[in-house]
């Protein structure tokens, strides 16, 4: 099976999670996912967190956003500061 | 107090308007909502208005600042979306029903909804380094993403993705999904 054949099955997979239920029970609050845009936690830590993260469509959103505002004005802070 | 209050608006759009420019691209190119973008984007605005206040504080705030008014406003407007119990957006990346068309046949649904579960049931018995790259690397994420989010090298981060997906065949396999499987 190819990588885009996995690619689209995994999509698919995430949408029916997200159309079959919406308890946020087992999720991370927003902090942890922040502190791994940050790599502030340990490896196994963040290889866990990243493991539900990827696996929940309604983290990944969160996860994305967080990372969209450290890259877009952390890029701009190291190159215009001295 | 208008003109004031036009300049202070004037200082804002000049000190966003490379952020906004880049939270745009990124965020679109990473499947954001447009939605998700401004909301961030208007959060930042305020934040850096109520406390600066003036333009020309404004316009002297170093980049670092904005940076952390970002981080900040990013997690404030997630915080606020848990409390209020909102179910976030799905992230737009181009998804496996469309390519099935708008109304596949039954069986052919099926057939899917049943290499999903494999596909998943698949990952989870990866050993958790291998999982989590191969996961990243399904939802769209480079090799380059990935070794940066996990601070490890590109070649340590090649192998783990390269020998996860090669699990993940051999899992697929050892369940009847062959190589040809739904094309």
């Amino acid at each position: 099976m190819s990588d885009d054949r996995l690619r689209r099955s995994y999509d698919m997979l995430l949408a029916i999670r997200a159309d079959t239920g919406n308890d946020r029970g087992g999720c991370p609050p927003v902090e942890r996912i922040a502190s791994l845009i940050r790599r502030e936690e340990d490896e196994d830590s963040r290889l866990a967190l990243l493991d539900h993260v990827m696996a929940c469509p309604f983290c990944q959103p969160e996860f994305e956003l967080l990372r969209v505002a450290e890259r877009a004005s952390g890029e701009q802070a190291r190159t215009t500061d001295p | 107090m208008a003109e004031q209050s036009d300049q202070v608006s004037q200082a804002l759009d000049q000190v966003l308007a490379r952020f906004a420019e880049r939270v745009r691209y990124i965020g679109i190119r990473h499947g954001l909502t447009g939605s998700d973008v401004e909301d961030l984007l208007q959060e930042v605005r305020l934040r850096l208005w109520k406390a600066l206040e003036s333009d020309e504080k404004i316009l002297g705030a170093p980049a670092s600042y904005v940076h952390r008014t970002a981080v900040s406003a990013a997690l404030d407007v997630l915080r606020r979306r848990r409390a209020r119990r909102e179910t976030p957006a799905r992230l737009s990346r181009p998804s496996g029903l469309s390519v099935l068309g708008e109304s596949p046949a039954a069986d052919r649904m099926v057939e899917e909804m049943e290499l999903q579960d494999q596909v998943g049931r698949a990952l989870e018995q990866l050993i958790p380094a291998r999982r989590s790259v191969v996961k990243m690397y399904l939802s769209g994420y480079g090799r380059e993403e990935i070794a940066d989010l996990l601070g490890w090298t590109e070649p340590k981060t090649r192998n783990l993705l390269y020998r996860g997906l090669s699990d993940l065949r051999e899992k697929l396999t050892a369940m009847g999904i062959g190589p040809e499987a739904l094309q």
